[in-house]
Protein backbone atom coordinates (compact mmCIF):
# COMPACT_ATOMS: atom_id res chain seq x y z
CA UNK A 1 0.00 0.00 0.00
CA UNK A 2 2.79 2.35 1.00
CA UNK A 3 4.54 1.70 -2.28
CA UNK A 4 1.43 2.52 -4.24
CA UNK A 5 0.94 5.72 -2.29
CA UNK A 6 4.50 6.63 -3.08
CA UNK A 7 4.05 6.03 -6.77
CA UNK A 8 0.87 8.05 -6.85
CA UNK A 9 2.54 10.90 -5.02
CA UNK A 10 5.44 10.86 -7.43
CA UNK A 11 3.17 10.94 -10.43
CA UNK A 12 1.15 13.76 -8.95
CA UNK A 13 4.25 15.84 -8.45
CA UNK A 14 5.46 15.03 -11.91
CA UNK A 15 2.08 15.95 -13.33
CA UNK A 16 2.09 19.21 -11.43
CA UNK A 17 5.47 20.10 -12.89
CA UNK A 18 4.33 19.27 -16.37
CA UNK A 19 1.24 21.42 -15.93
CA UNK A 20 3.39 24.29 -14.78
CA UNK A 21 5.57 23.81 -17.82
CA UNK A 22 2.53 23.86 -20.05
CA UNK A 23 1.33 27.07 -18.49
CA UNK A 24 4.77 28.62 -18.98
CA UNK A 25 4.70 27.66 -22.61
CA UNK A 26 1.33 29.29 -23.10
CA UNK A 27 2.39 32.56 -21.56
CA UNK A 28 5.69 32.39 -23.42
CA UNK A 29 3.90 31.96 -26.71
CA UNK A 30 1.74 34.97 -25.89
CA UNK A 31 4.72 37.16 -25.03
CA UNK A 32 6.70 36.01 -27.99
CA UNK A 33 3.84 36.84 -30.34
CA UNK A 34 3.90 40.39 -29.00
CA UNK A 35 7.65 40.64 -29.38
CA UNK A 36 7.51 39.43 -32.96
CA UNK A 37 4.78 41.95 -33.71
CA UNK A 38 7.09 44.66 -32.45
CA UNK A 39 10.07 43.61 -34.50
CA UNK A 40 7.94 43.18 -37.61
CA UNK A 41 7.12 46.87 -37.42
CA UNK A 42 10.79 47.70 -36.93
CA UNK A 43 11.65 45.65 -40.00
CA UNK A 44 8.99 47.42 -42.00
CA UNK A 45 10.35 50.81 -40.92
CA UNK A 46 13.93 49.82 -41.68
CA UNK A 47 14.95 50.20 -38.06
CA UNK A 48 18.12 48.14 -38.21
CA UNK A 49 19.36 49.29 -34.84
CA UNK A 50 16.08 48.31 -33.20
CA UNK A 51 16.25 44.90 -34.79
CA UNK A 52 19.80 44.35 -33.60
CA UNK A 53 18.77 45.24 -30.07
CA UNK A 54 15.88 42.85 -30.33
CA UNK A 55 18.15 40.05 -31.51
CA UNK A 56 20.57 40.61 -28.69
CA UNK A 57 17.88 40.73 -26.04
CA UNK A 58 15.81 37.82 -27.15
CA UNK A 59 18.41 35.31 -28.25
CA UNK A 60 18.39 33.82 -24.79
CA UNK A 61 14.71 34.46 -24.17
CA UNK A 62 13.60 30.94 -24.83
CA UNK A 63 16.39 29.47 -22.81
CA UNK A 64 15.69 31.68 -19.85
CA UNK A 65 11.99 31.03 -19.80
CA UNK A 66 11.68 27.41 -20.75
CA UNK A 67 15.04 26.00 -21.64
CA UNK A 68 15.91 25.46 -17.99
CA UNK A 69 12.62 23.73 -17.19
CA UNK A 70 13.05 21.34 -20.05
CA UNK A 71 16.69 20.70 -19.21
CA UNK A 72 15.84 19.90 -15.61
CA UNK A 73 13.02 17.52 -16.44
CA UNK A 74 15.18 15.82 -19.01
CA UNK A 75 17.93 15.39 -16.44
CA UNK A 76 15.57 13.95 -13.86
CA UNK A 77 14.23 11.48 -16.38
CA UNK A 78 17.66 9.88 -16.40
CA UNK A 79 17.24 8.73 -12.80
CA UNK A 80 16.18 5.13 -13.10
CA UNK A 81 15.54 4.66 -9.40
CA UNK A 82 11.87 5.59 -8.92
CA UNK A 83 12.04 6.65 -5.30
CA UNK A 84 15.07 8.81 -6.00
CA UNK A 85 13.40 10.42 -8.97
CA UNK A 86 10.39 11.13 -6.86
CA UNK A 87 12.47 12.71 -4.12
CA UNK A 88 14.40 14.93 -6.52
CA UNK A 89 11.24 15.97 -8.34
CA UNK A 90 9.48 17.02 -5.17
CA UNK A 91 12.56 18.81 -3.82
CA UNK A 92 12.84 20.66 -7.12
CA UNK A 93 9.26 21.80 -6.83
CA UNK A 94 9.82 22.87 -3.23
CA UNK A 95 12.94 24.82 -4.19
CA UNK A 96 11.29 26.55 -7.10
CA UNK A 97 8.29 27.52 -4.98
CA UNK A 98 10.70 29.24 -2.62
CA UNK A 99 11.89 31.39 -5.51
CA UNK A 100 15.25 29.71 -5.82
CA UNK A 101 16.60 28.77 -9.22
CA UNK A 102 17.64 25.16 -9.50
CA UNK A 103 19.76 23.50 -12.19
CA UNK A 104 19.91 19.75 -12.34
CA UNK A 105 22.64 18.00 -14.28
CA UNK A 106 22.49 14.28 -14.79
CA UNK A 107 24.58 13.32 -17.77
CA UNK A 108 24.33 9.56 -17.55
CA UNK A 109 21.55 7.26 -16.30
CA UNK A 110 21.57 6.75 -12.56
CA UNK A 111 20.98 3.07 -11.92
CA UNK A 112 22.91 2.02 -8.83
CA UNK A 113 22.48 3.40 -5.34
CA UNK A 114 25.69 1.93 -4.04
CA UNK A 115 24.34 2.17 -0.50
CA UNK A 116 20.97 1.42 1.06
CA UNK A 117 18.32 3.30 -0.84
CA UNK A 118 16.92 4.77 2.34
CA UNK A 119 20.29 6.21 3.26
CA UNK A 120 20.83 7.69 -0.17
CA UNK A 121 17.41 9.34 -0.06
CA UNK A 122 17.98 10.71 3.43
CA UNK A 123 21.38 12.05 2.43
CA UNK A 124 20.13 13.85 -0.65
CA UNK A 125 17.18 15.16 1.29
CA UNK A 126 19.48 16.66 3.92
CA UNK A 127 21.77 18.15 1.28
CA UNK A 128 18.95 19.80 -0.59
CA UNK A 129 17.23 21.07 2.55
CA UNK A 130 20.46 22.65 3.73
CA UNK A 131 21.10 24.14 0.35
CA UNK A 132 17.64 25.65 0.28
CA UNK A 133 18.00 27.18 3.74
CA UNK A 134 21.19 28.94 2.70
CA UNK A 135 20.25 29.89 -0.84
CA UNK A 136 16.97 31.48 0.25
CA UNK A 137 18.90 34.14 2.10
CA UNK A 138 21.29 34.98 -0.70
CA UNK A 139 21.10 37.79 -3.21
CA UNK A 140 20.85 35.58 -6.28
CA UNK A 141 19.36 32.36 -4.94
CA UNK A 142 20.66 29.39 -6.86
CA UNK A 143 21.10 25.69 -6.29
CA UNK A 144 22.73 23.16 -8.54
CA UNK A 145 22.43 19.41 -8.26
CA UNK A 146 24.76 17.04 -10.04
CA UNK A 147 24.34 13.29 -10.11
CA UNK A 148 27.11 11.57 -11.95
CA UNK A 149 27.10 7.83 -12.37
CA UNK A 150 30.23 6.23 -13.74
CA UNK A 151 31.45 2.63 -13.75
CA UNK A 152 33.27 3.12 -10.51
CA UNK A 153 31.21 5.53 -8.46
CA UNK A 154 28.05 7.49 -7.90
CA UNK A 155 28.70 11.15 -7.21
CA UNK A 156 26.00 13.34 -5.70
CA UNK A 157 26.85 17.00 -5.35
CA UNK A 158 24.80 19.99 -4.32
CA UNK A 159 25.94 23.58 -4.60
CA UNK A 160 24.17 26.62 -3.23
CA UNK A 161 24.56 30.36 -3.17
CA UNK A 162 24.80 32.02 0.24
CA UNK A 163 24.45 35.37 1.93
CA UNK A 164 27.75 35.14 3.77
CA UNK A 165 30.45 32.50 3.35
CA UNK A 166 29.96 29.61 5.77
CA UNK A 167 32.80 28.42 7.96
CA UNK A 168 33.69 24.95 6.71
CA UNK A 169 34.99 23.81 10.05
CA UNK A 170 31.83 24.84 11.86
CA UNK A 171 29.73 23.05 9.31
CA UNK A 172 31.36 19.74 9.96
CA UNK A 173 31.27 20.10 13.69
CA UNK A 174 28.90 18.41 16.05
CA UNK A 175 26.46 21.13 16.75
CA UNK A 176 26.25 23.10 13.56
CA UNK A 177 23.07 25.09 13.40
CA UNK A 178 21.81 27.64 10.96
CA UNK A 179 20.72 30.85 12.52
CA UNK A 180 17.60 30.44 14.57
CA UNK A 181 16.41 27.11 13.26
CA UNK A 182 17.08 23.70 14.58
CA UNK A 183 18.51 22.14 11.47
CA UNK A 184 21.54 21.57 13.59
CA UNK A 185 22.36 17.97 13.05
CA UNK A 186 21.63 17.88 9.33
CA UNK A 187 25.14 17.74 7.98
CA UNK A 188 26.44 15.79 10.90
CA UNK A 189 23.78 13.12 10.43
CA UNK A 190 24.73 13.08 6.80
CA UNK A 191 28.35 12.35 7.59
CA UNK A 192 27.34 9.63 10.03
CA UNK A 193 25.22 7.98 7.39
CA UNK A 194 27.86 8.17 4.72
CA UNK A 195 30.70 7.04 6.94
CA UNK A 196 28.83 3.87 7.79
CA UNK A 197 29.85 2.62 4.40
CA UNK A 198 33.47 1.74 3.75
CA UNK A 199 34.97 3.72 0.95
CA UNK A 200 32.34 6.46 0.93
CA UNK A 201 33.60 9.98 1.34
CA UNK A 202 32.31 13.52 1.52
CA UNK A 203 33.90 16.78 0.57
CA UNK A 204 33.02 20.45 0.65
CA UNK A 205 34.39 23.65 -0.73
CA UNK A 206 33.76 27.30 -1.42
CA UNK A 207 34.33 28.46 -4.95
CA UNK A 208 32.85 31.08 -7.25
CA UNK A 209 30.50 32.23 -4.49
CA UNK A 210 28.91 28.83 -4.14
CA UNK A 211 29.13 26.35 -1.32
CA UNK A 212 29.52 22.81 -2.65
CA UNK A 213 28.99 19.56 -0.84
CA UNK A 214 29.74 16.29 -2.53
CA UNK A 215 29.26 12.64 -1.67
CA UNK A 216 31.18 9.91 -3.48
CA UNK A 217 29.92 6.36 -3.31
CA UNK A 218 32.16 3.69 -4.79
CA UNK A 219 30.42 0.97 -6.73
CA UNK B 1 56.45 29.00 -24.05
CA UNK B 2 53.19 27.42 -23.13
CA UNK B 3 51.21 26.27 -26.15
CA UNK B 4 47.53 27.11 -26.40
CA UNK B 5 45.06 24.75 -28.05
CA UNK B 6 41.56 25.82 -29.07
CA UNK B 7 39.00 23.26 -30.19
CA UNK B 8 35.51 24.16 -31.40
CA UNK B 9 33.47 22.92 -34.32
CA UNK B 10 32.06 26.37 -35.14
CA UNK B 11 34.59 27.87 -37.52
CA UNK B 12 33.57 31.47 -36.91
CA UNK B 13 33.76 31.09 -33.17
CA UNK B 14 37.08 29.29 -33.49
CA UNK B 15 38.53 32.22 -35.41
CA UNK B 16 37.09 34.70 -32.93
CA UNK B 17 38.57 32.83 -29.97
CA UNK B 18 41.93 32.62 -31.67
CA UNK B 19 41.89 36.35 -32.22
CA UNK B 20 40.88 37.20 -28.68
CA UNK B 21 43.41 34.83 -27.14
CA UNK B 22 46.18 36.06 -29.40
CA UNK B 23 45.39 39.70 -28.58
CA UNK B 24 45.35 39.03 -24.86
CA UNK B 25 48.62 37.16 -24.92
CA UNK B 26 50.22 40.04 -26.76
CA UNK B 27 48.71 42.77 -24.59
CA UNK B 28 49.79 41.09 -21.38
CA UNK B 29 53.05 39.81 -22.82
CA UNK B 30 52.49 36.30 -21.55
CA UNK B 31 55.07 33.67 -22.37
CA UNK B 32 52.45 31.63 -24.19
CA UNK B 33 52.18 30.21 -27.66
CA UNK B 34 51.94 29.04 -30.36
CA UNK B 35 48.16 29.05 -30.64
CA UNK B 36 46.74 26.00 -32.40
CA UNK B 37 43.15 25.71 -33.59
CA UNK B 38 41.19 22.53 -34.27
CA UNK B 39 37.62 21.93 -35.33
CA UNK B 40 37.36 18.41 -33.93
CA UNK B 41 38.58 16.44 -30.91
CA UNK B 42 40.36 13.94 -33.15
CA UNK B 43 42.42 16.68 -34.74
CA UNK B 44 43.53 17.98 -31.37
CA UNK B 45 44.39 14.52 -30.05
CA UNK B 46 46.50 13.77 -33.08
CA UNK B 47 48.59 16.80 -32.27
CA UNK B 48 49.52 16.02 -28.69
CA UNK B 49 51.19 13.05 -27.07
CA UNK B 50 52.85 12.22 -23.79
CA UNK B 51 55.95 14.13 -24.80
CA UNK B 52 54.08 17.38 -25.28
CA UNK B 53 54.75 20.28 -22.92
CA UNK B 54 52.13 21.48 -20.53
CA UNK B 55 49.50 23.51 -22.33
CA UNK B 56 46.38 25.62 -22.06
CA UNK B 57 43.28 24.14 -23.66
CA UNK B 58 40.08 25.92 -24.64
CA UNK B 59 37.54 23.19 -25.41
CA UNK B 60 34.03 23.29 -26.71
CA UNK B 61 31.72 20.85 -24.94
CA UNK B 62 29.40 19.71 -27.70
CA UNK B 63 30.73 18.01 -30.82
CA UNK B 64 27.76 16.36 -32.49
CA UNK B 65 28.52 12.78 -33.44
CA UNK B 66 31.92 12.74 -31.75
CA UNK B 67 33.29 12.54 -28.23
CA UNK B 68 32.19 15.43 -26.04
CA UNK B 69 34.39 18.03 -24.41
CA UNK B 70 34.62 16.15 -21.13
CA UNK B 71 35.81 12.98 -22.77
CA UNK B 72 38.28 15.03 -24.77
CA UNK B 73 39.49 16.66 -21.58
CA UNK B 74 39.99 13.29 -19.95
CA UNK B 75 42.10 12.11 -22.88
CA UNK B 76 44.13 15.29 -22.76
CA UNK B 77 44.68 14.78 -19.06
CA UNK B 78 46.26 11.43 -19.67
CA UNK B 79 48.99 13.20 -21.66
CA UNK B 80 49.07 16.44 -19.76
CA UNK B 81 48.03 15.96 -16.13
CA UNK B 82 48.66 19.52 -15.18
CA UNK B 83 47.50 21.35 -18.25
CA UNK B 84 44.95 24.12 -17.90
CA UNK B 85 41.56 23.12 -19.22
CA UNK B 86 38.93 25.71 -19.94
CA UNK B 87 35.55 24.75 -21.32
CA UNK B 88 33.63 26.87 -23.81
CA UNK B 89 29.96 26.45 -23.11
CA UNK B 90 26.82 27.65 -24.73
CA UNK B 91 23.82 28.56 -22.62
CA UNK B 92 21.99 25.49 -23.76
CA UNK B 93 24.85 23.13 -23.22
CA UNK B 94 24.46 19.84 -21.47
CA UNK B 95 26.43 20.38 -18.37
CA UNK B 96 28.25 23.32 -16.94
CA UNK B 97 28.54 22.13 -13.35
CA UNK B 98 29.44 18.49 -13.93
CA UNK B 99 32.93 19.30 -15.14
CA UNK B 100 33.84 20.64 -11.72
CA UNK B 101 33.52 17.23 -10.21
CA UNK B 102 34.81 15.16 -13.04
CA UNK B 103 38.26 16.41 -13.61
CA UNK B 104 40.53 19.10 -12.48
CA UNK B 105 39.27 21.60 -15.00
CA UNK B 106 40.19 25.14 -14.44
CA UNK B 107 37.46 27.31 -15.69
CA UNK B 108 34.90 27.99 -18.37
CA UNK B 109 34.02 30.62 -20.92
CA UNK B 110 30.44 31.23 -21.99
CA UNK B 111 29.66 31.74 -25.64
CA UNK B 112 27.36 34.43 -26.86
CA UNK B 113 28.35 37.81 -25.56
CA UNK B 114 31.47 39.22 -27.19
CA UNK B 115 32.40 41.45 -24.32
CA UNK B 116 31.96 38.64 -21.83
CA UNK B 117 34.07 36.27 -23.89
CA UNK B 118 36.96 38.71 -23.93
CA UNK B 119 36.73 39.30 -20.21
CA UNK B 120 36.55 35.62 -19.39
CA UNK B 121 39.49 34.76 -21.59
CA UNK B 122 41.42 37.57 -19.98
CA UNK B 123 40.67 36.14 -16.56
CA UNK B 124 41.49 32.57 -17.54
CA UNK B 125 44.83 33.49 -19.06
CA UNK B 126 45.69 35.68 -16.09
CA UNK B 127 44.90 32.81 -13.71
CA UNK B 128 47.02 30.43 -15.72
CA UNK B 129 49.89 32.90 -15.72
CA UNK B 130 49.60 33.41 -11.97
CA UNK B 131 49.64 29.68 -11.33
CA UNK B 132 52.64 29.14 -13.57
CA UNK B 133 54.61 31.90 -11.87
CA UNK B 134 53.68 30.76 -8.39
CA UNK B 135 54.73 27.24 -9.17
CA UNK B 136 58.06 28.10 -10.67
CA UNK B 137 59.06 30.33 -7.79
CA UNK B 138 59.46 27.63 -5.22
CA UNK B 139 60.03 24.09 -6.26
CA UNK B 140 56.35 23.41 -5.72
CA UNK B 141 55.58 20.03 -4.43
CA UNK B 142 52.26 18.38 -4.74
CA UNK B 143 50.31 15.84 -2.83
CA UNK B 144 48.80 13.49 -5.37
CA UNK B 145 45.38 12.20 -4.53
CA UNK B 146 43.46 9.68 -6.55
CA UNK B 147 39.71 10.17 -6.29
CA UNK B 148 37.95 7.37 -8.14
CA UNK B 149 38.80 8.07 -11.78
CA UNK B 150 40.41 11.41 -11.38
CA UNK B 151 43.70 12.46 -9.96
CA UNK B 152 44.19 15.71 -8.12
CA UNK B 153 47.48 17.42 -7.65
CA UNK B 154 47.28 19.59 -4.59
CA UNK B 155 50.11 22.03 -3.95
CA UNK B 156 51.48 21.32 -0.49
CA UNK B 157 51.40 24.99 0.39
CA UNK B 158 47.64 24.99 0.10
CA UNK B 159 47.23 22.22 2.65
CA UNK B 160 46.70 23.27 6.23
CA UNK B 161 46.63 19.82 7.75
CA UNK B 162 45.63 16.20 7.46
CA UNK B 163 43.42 14.75 10.16
CA UNK B 164 42.66 11.13 10.93
CA UNK B 165 38.97 10.53 11.49
CA UNK B 166 37.39 7.53 13.10
CA UNK B 167 38.96 4.14 12.95
CA UNK B 168 38.67 3.17 9.36
CA UNK B 169 41.63 5.06 7.93
CA UNK B 170 39.48 7.98 6.91
CA UNK B 171 41.62 11.05 6.40
CA UNK B 172 40.49 14.64 6.13
CA UNK B 173 42.55 17.00 4.03
CA UNK B 174 41.99 20.60 5.01
CA UNK B 175 42.72 23.58 2.79
CA UNK B 176 41.57 27.13 3.26
CA UNK B 177 38.31 26.85 1.37
CA UNK B 178 38.01 23.14 1.03
CA UNK B 179 37.74 19.92 2.99
CA UNK B 180 38.33 16.59 1.32
CA UNK B 181 37.95 13.09 2.68
CA UNK B 182 39.82 10.08 1.44
CA UNK B 183 41.14 6.75 2.72
CA UNK B 184 44.74 6.58 3.73
CA UNK B 185 47.10 6.51 6.67
CA UNK B 186 48.69 9.54 8.24
CA UNK B 187 51.93 7.66 8.67
CA UNK B 188 52.18 6.93 4.96
CA UNK B 189 51.22 10.49 4.12
CA UNK B 190 53.81 11.78 6.57
CA UNK B 191 56.50 9.94 4.66
CA UNK B 192 55.25 11.25 1.38
CA UNK B 193 55.07 14.91 2.28
CA UNK B 194 58.25 15.02 4.28
CA UNK B 195 59.66 17.69 6.51
CA UNK B 196 57.20 20.39 5.63
CA UNK B 197 54.65 18.69 7.80
CA UNK B 198 54.74 17.91 11.48
CA UNK B 199 52.98 14.99 13.14
CA UNK B 200 51.94 16.89 16.20
CA UNK B 201 49.48 14.22 17.30
CA UNK B 202 48.54 10.72 16.31
CA UNK B 203 45.58 12.18 14.52
CA UNK B 204 47.08 15.34 13.01
CA UNK B 205 49.70 16.10 10.39
CA UNK B 206 50.19 19.84 10.26
CA UNK B 207 51.81 22.02 7.62
CA UNK B 208 54.54 23.95 9.43
CA UNK B 209 54.03 26.94 7.13
CA UNK B 210 50.56 27.36 8.56
CA UNK B 211 51.41 27.16 12.22
CA UNK B 212 50.67 30.38 13.98
CA UNK B 213 51.36 29.51 17.58
CA UNK B 214 51.87 26.49 19.77
CA UNK B 215 49.88 26.49 22.99
CA UNK B 216 51.76 24.14 25.25
CA UNK B 217 49.48 24.47 28.24
CA UNK B 218 46.37 23.84 26.22
CA UNK B 219 47.94 21.02 24.22
CA UNK B 220 47.03 22.55 20.91
CA UNK B 221 48.61 23.97 17.83
CA UNK B 222 47.00 27.08 16.46
CA UNK B 223 47.02 27.61 12.73
CA UNK B 224 47.10 30.75 10.66
CA UNK B 225 43.36 30.56 10.10
CA UNK B 226 42.57 30.30 13.78
CA UNK B 227 41.82 26.61 13.82
CA UNK B 228 43.43 24.34 16.37
CA UNK B 229 44.93 20.91 16.11
CA UNK B 230 45.69 18.68 19.05
CA UNK B 231 49.19 18.41 20.41
CA UNK B 232 50.23 15.10 21.88
CA UNK B 233 52.46 14.73 24.87
CA UNK B 234 55.16 13.10 22.81
CA UNK B 235 55.16 15.86 20.24
CA UNK B 236 55.18 18.41 23.02
CA UNK B 237 58.36 16.89 24.38
CA UNK B 238 59.96 17.25 20.99
CA UNK B 239 59.04 20.89 20.86
CA UNK B 240 60.53 21.61 24.22
CA UNK B 241 63.81 19.97 23.38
Amino acid sequence: MKAQEGIILQQQTHLALLEELQQEMRSFRHDFANLMAGVTIQARDGDLRGIQDFMRNTSSYFDERLGDEIKNLEAVSRINIPSLRSLITSKMAQIQRAGVQIDVEILYPVISEGIRQQDLLRSLGILLDNALEAAKLSEHPRISLVLLQTDTELLAAVANSYASPPDLVEMSRDNYTTKGKDHGTGLMSLRKIIHKYPGCVTGMNLKDNMFRYEIRIPL
Amino acid sequence: MIPIYICDDEILLLKQLQQVVSDQVMISAYDMGPIYTFSSPEELLSKINSGSPRGIYFLDIDFPGQMNGFQLAQRIRSFDPRGFIIFITGHDDLAVETFRYQLEAMDYVVKGDDKLITERIQTCLANAEARILAESKENTQYYTLKISDTVRHIPLSRILYFEAIGRKHLVLLRMTDEMLEFYGSLTAIEEEVGERFWRCHRGYLVNREHIHEIHLKENSVELTNGERCLLSRRAKLNVLK
